[in-house]
């Protein structure tokens, strides 16, 4: 029983240690103004911005759908940037060598990734509901929270495919900042899917959030709750297959590491 | 220095600044994947309305978003780099003055700056079949030239005030939406809260906007226009000004604290 509350210790303690080190704020000043004050200043942007161009005041579907995609500065600068910041400190070769289960290791980095991103997406709903009328009915608060902790799931499931990517590639910032302006454009937070090229809303289909913002808007209205329920669904679908998909990539990454002795050249 | 030496390092701070800038993936990125991705985020949005709208808003809100991100951001961000890599010092001792050596390279980055304009302008126009229509072409150039102007003086100040204090960096990072919020860069500042108007007013890229858009639709109040002119040369000159007396902040604090290269 011992064993078993000392690995769980570990467990979270190494999730907590990797937060501070690769992630961590240099002061409070800085992280008021990096995690409250410019969600806060870009929710009031896309709001003003949605209730100009669609030309309505009911902009709750879009102040649901920028707040989610608040998450990624965790998910796509935190957990995206992982693998890649261990490289540039010389200590991916201690991971890779460690024998410790490297499952363990991605699902751990990403924990404290997706509490901070779930405090910064009340923020975005908080400013929603302040200014710009934003209403989600209080029988459907839990739901909508249980939502949001699927999309963040599923968001930091991407951040560990881009973070093992990240490693093959050269130009990280390049890299890392199309990730996330792509997640605006294929995920449907600021405007309708169907607006896109059909080509773009095939990939949309099998992005990340996409089924989470739109699950999270059903609940402002009423709503299917089977339909609800396969949305929730196939997030967590998609956010899985994405988590294995970035893992297989790390041991791919590995395996060809192992074999040339290329693991921390860049 | 004789003018001859000033002018030939003014110019070697412009071509060099170029190519580092350029061999920096995020300016690549600032410079070529942001107007596109961010035009067609815009396109995406204003999908439904009118040729005028899509032009002010998204063509020239892209442009303006992307030469932004180019002049001011990443000249504001120099400092820090040149800190960082230990050269600021260098910089600093060398006989030609500081603020000329920062200033071309806050020219060399508004020429990539420009560029990426055309890139927000060409993609909008090629991608969406968008015309390209200035009513008033000969003002829109001469409002394209001062504002260029006012987006470098912006830099050498925002450059400035990150090499007098630190805490600039933070403030940097999220100084992007204010700006596009406060200057109407995506919808126009009217609907704004009547509080921030004033503030608005006060921002040179504000009457850049205003100006640009005026000579895209056509000018119908002159009196108009040149007011939003004047503010324009005037804001640029007090940016101007400030630089000045920021870098001889730094030069004074340097020498007195010597903690220019600390990080």
């Amino acid at each position: 029983m011992n064993f078993i509350k000392e690995g769980i210790r570990r467990f979270f303690y190494q999730s907590l240690i990797n937060y501070k080190g690769l992630f961590a704020w240099v002061d409070v000043k800085s992280y008021i103004f990096m995690k409250v004050f410019a969600p806060i200043l870009k929710i009031v942007f896309f709001s003003i911005l949605s209730s100009y161009a669609f030309k309505t005041k009911d902009i709750s579907t879009w102040i649901i759908g920028n707040s989610f995609l608040l998450c990624t500065s965790n998910a796509i600068y935190g957990v995206g940037n992982d693998l890649i910041l261990e490289r540039r400190f010389g200590t991916l070769r201690f991971i890779v060598a460690s024998p410790y289960n490297k499952f363990l290791i991605f699902l751990g980095r990403s924990i404290f990734h997706a509490i901070d991103s779930f405090i910064t997406v009340v923020i975005g709903l908080i400013v929603g509901y302040l200014f710009f009328e934003l209403n989600i009915p209080l029988e459907n608060l839990a739901i909508f929270m249980g939502v949001l902790s699927i999309s963040l799931y599923s968001a930091m499931s991407i951040g560990i495919a881009i973070s093992s990517l990240g490693l093959c590639l050269r130009e990280v910032h390049m890299f890392l900042n199309v990730s996330e302006m792509s997640l605006v454009i294929l995920t449907g937070a600021s405007f309708p899917i169907l607006r896109l090229p059909m080509f773009l809303q095939k990939i949309s289909y099998f992005t990340p959030m996409s089924r989470g913002i739109k699950a999270a808007r059903l609940l402002v209205d009423s709503y299917d709750r089977a339909y609800l329920f396969e949305l929730i669904l196939g997030e967590f679908l998609i956010g899985s297959l994405f988590m294995i998909v970035g893992y297989l990539l790390f041991l791919y990454g590995e395996k060809l590491s192992r074999k040339y002795a290329t693991l921390d050249l860049y | 220095m004789d003018m001859k030496a000033n002018l030939r390092v003014f110019i070697s701070s412009i071509f060099l600044q170029m190519r580092q800038s350029f061999g920096r993936s995020m300016f690549r990125f600032c410079m070529i994947a942001y107007p596109i991705l961010y035009g067609f985020t815009l396109y995406m949005i204003y999908m439904d309305s009118s040729n005028e709208t899509i032009i002010n808003y998204v063509m020239f809100g892209t442009a303006i978003a992307s030469l932004w991100g180019t002049i001011s951001f990443s000249s504001a961000g120099d400092i820090d780099r040149e800190r960082f890599m230990g050269s600021l010092e260098v910089i600093f001792n060398s006989p030609t003055n500081f603020f000329l050596i920062m200033f071309g390279k806050i020219v060399g980055n508004t020429i990539l700056g420009t560029l990426s304009m055309f890139v927000s302008i060409l993609f909008v126009s090629i991608g969406f079949s968008i015309p390209i229509i200035i009513v008033d072409l000969s003002k829109f150039i001469l409002v394209f030239i001062i504002g260029l102007f006012s987006f470098i003086g912006i830099a050498m100040m925002l450059s400035g005030l990150l090499a007098v204090s630190r805490s600039t960096r933070i403030f940097m990072n999220i100084l992007d939406y204010p700006m596009m919020i406060l200057s109407g860069v995506a919808f126009p500042i009217s609907l704004l809260p009547s509080s921030l108007i004033p503030i608005s007013y006060s921002l040179a890229p504000t009457h850049f906007l205003l100006l640009i858009r005026m000579c895209i639709s056509g000018i119908d109040n002159l009196h108009l226009f040149y007011i939003h002119l004047g503010y324009l040369i005037g804001l640029t000159t007090i940016y101007g000004i400030l630089s000045y007396f920021l870098y001889r902040i730094i030069d004074i604090k340097a020498r007195e604290k010597a903690t220019l290269g600390m990080i």
